[in-house]
């Protein structure tokens, strides 16, 4: 059966998604030491938020125990890409992580990779999304360095996913399910995120910290959409990232016309907006991913509060039964994921869609 | 100093009017936007004709787009012309390597992970200096990287003109230098595809009608310290500075894009 893949940051929060009904779960370590040396931008693990990480390797052990008495595995997030004077402190995470019992690393940078083979790493090494495996020569690449697990990009067609499966039966294959739907490829971005918890400490942290931008946020997406669109490009909130930025975009053409230029500034200013990619699903696809033989499936979200977290795992978790007690047809488990998510969420999924419908209909073949 | 120029589509040849050592012809973002078989031939015998280098360019590819790559990798590999070939794709590099060991292969700037994002400068003067250090250089110059891209054939890095600075180590492959735009960032979700017509699909992946021809898009914030270049599935920045330390940073290839890559 697909695994759903949670994130948890500490114990209790391992606990309540397991019991929910995830099957493994990951999280991330940035204690103090690497903060004031590196700044929360040069997180070792891609989440630059405090409240995404934990502060010492003792909670991480703490959650590795939790998590093996509720018969669930732990990953650690070790993906960001390092400069030479990190080398030896990602080489002591390693070791720390070990010792502390995680079932699997996630990485992305192949110095890093190459490292845990010169070490004799023995547990499960996992192939990050920043990775960018985008085909299955790379995925055989990945496979050449011995990895267990590759997770696949955000912006891979549903097709294109289950091709690369369905030739790697040995392999686990991992995919994007819930959440934060990117617009730029994770692993070729290198816009920075976290510049204002550097700028303005305190006032990034605190909010960030109780969540105000999930509940404010969330509050918000629920308006209608042009009131919505207006309200996340007013500049009122801030921005954590550059690719939610209202921007002014200057559109010019030799060859457009004034309409044609009006609909591509149109286009734009509704892509960069606070409410780009949020809450991202694709439930419906669980059909193919599982038919395709996809090991995992994983909900993005480390900052999220528990309670989000947890109604999560659980709308997966519906939708997965749903699949194995009924064994329905594509059609009636899309129908039932869709409902599902409205019941769950209180609002319908809309467009924000992983897998396209215009996607699946051209196939993994079309370029 | 070798002097290249990058041109990504068989038109902008013609107006070629420098001179220069090296023709980069190719994509390095999009595999929709890869030339065809024969044009990559006529760019390699237009580079010969001027006694210049030739070196094919290659973008991050879906299995269809990888069919294509290796089509192209044989056209350079097998023509009379000895050629060179920049990967931004792990498995390209597997491919490659397989169908033509000896090829001189080169790590495009995908893959490199310079820290390009230009907020940074918002924050530059507050960042400890181990931060600081650090957001100037790549991991691909890790020592234990560099000895495993060695092994694989590569023979340089790609390298874009940091506009927080930069650093390399002593023993670091040799790198080009590209200006004046640093791409930042880039996606499959190509807001030019379809976006000139109403009610465009954010999502989609879609079907492409080359509207990255059409046009050319600045992006201004207040919070954005420099103006963005979105063209097509990249954004960029520019920095028509080059470093004065070319050859400390062990840079001995200048790549020049007369515009925004697309």
């Amino acid at each position: 059966m697909i695994r759903i893949l949670s994130p948890a940051n500490g114990p209790e929060e391992a606990r309540a998604v397991l019991d929910a009904g995830a099957d493994e779960v990951y999280c991330g370590v940035m204690p103090r030491d690497w903060r004031d040396a590196y700044t929360n931008m040069a997180s070792p693990n891609r989440r630059e938020w405090e409240v995404s990480n934990m502060t010492s390797f003792d909670v991480l052990a703490a959650t590795v125990d939790a998590a093996h008495r509720a018969g669930g595995r732990v990953f650690l997030a070790l993906n960001a890409l390092y400069t030479e004077g990190q080398h030896g402190e990602v080489r002591r995470f390693i070791e720390a992580g070990g010792r502390c019992g995680i079932d699997a690393l996630i990485v992305a940078d192949l110095g890093v990779l190459l490292m845990l083979r010169d070490m004799g790493w023995e547990q499960e090494i996992h192939v990050s999304t920043g990775g960018t495996a985008f085909n299955a020569e790379t995925v055989r690449f990945y496979a050449d360095l011995g990895v267990h697990r590759v997770i696949l990009p955000r912006q891979n067609r549903l097709s294109e996913i289950a091709a690369i499966a369905r030739g790697f039966p040995n392999l686990d294959i991992e995919t994007f399910i819930l959440n934060r739907g990117c617009k730029n490829i994770d692993g070729f971005c290198t816009f920075h995120h976290g510049v204002n918890e550097v700028r303005i400490p305190l006032w990034w942290r605190l909010p960030k910290k109780w969540h105000w931008d999930y509940y404010l946020l969330g509050a918000m997406k629920r308006l209608p959409g042009r009131l919505r669109d207006r309200l996340g490009r007013s500049g009122a909130f801030g921005s954590v990232g550059a690719c939610f930025l209202a921007y002014d975009a200057d559109v010019r053409s030799a060859t457009a016309t004034d309409e044609e230029r009006r609909a591509m500034k149109a286009t734009l200013d509704r892509n960069f907006n606070l409410f780009t990619g949020f809450d991202t699903c694709g439930a419906c696809a669980l059909f193919d991913l599982a038919a395709a033989g996809v090991a995992s499936v994983k909900i993005v979200g480390r900052s999220n509060p528990l309670a989000k977290k947890v109604q999560d795992v659980r709308f997966l978790a519906a939708c997965r039964a749903f699949l194995a007690d009924r064994a329905p047809s594509r059609e009636a488990f899309r129908r039932f994921a869709r409902e599902r998510y409205a019941e769950t969420y209180g609002y319908a999924c809309h467009d924000w869609c992983y897998f396209p419908a215009e996607d699946d209909a051209l196939g993994a073949e079309a370029l | 100093m070798e002097r290249a120029v990058l041109c990504t589509r068989p038109e902008q040849l013609r107006d070629l009017d420098a001179p220069f050592d090296r023709l980069y012809f190719g994509h390095e973002f999009c595999q929709r936007r890869l030339p065809s078989a024969a044009d990559v031939r006529r760019a390699a015998a237009f580079a010969a004709e001027r006694e210049a280098g030739f070196t094919l360019v290659t973008p991050f590819v879906t299995n269809a787009g990888l069919k294509r790559v290796r089509e192209l990798a044989d056209a350079v590999c097998a023509g009379p012309h000895p050629a060179e070939l920049v990967v931004n794709d792990w498995g390209v590099l597997r491919a490659v390597r397989a169908a033509h060991p000896g090829a001189p292969l080169i790590l495009g700037r995908l893959l490199t992970k310079q820290k390009r994002g230009p907020r940074l400068l918002r924050i530059a003067e507050r960042l400890p200096p181990a931060a600081r250090d650090h957001f100037r250089r790549c991991n691909a110059d890790t020592p234990r990287l560099t000895a495993f891209l060695r092994e694989q054939g590569i023979v340089r890095i790609e390298l874009d003109n940091l506009l927080q600075g930069m650093r390399r180590p002593g023993e670091a492959l040799p790198a080009s230098l590209h200006y004046p735009y640093g791409y930042i960032s880039t996606t499959r979700l190509c807001l030019f595809m379809q976006g000139d017509r109403p009610g465009k699909n954010l999502r989609s992946l879609g079907s492409c009608s080359r509207e990255c021809l059409k046009y050319d898009v600045t992006l201004r914030h207040p919070d954005m310290p420099v103006d963005l270049h979105l063209k097509g599935n990249a954004q960029f920045f520019r920095n028509d500075t080059l470093p004065e330390n070319l050859a400390e940073l062990k840079i001995t290839r200048l790549v020049h894009a007369p515009r925004v890559p697309a």
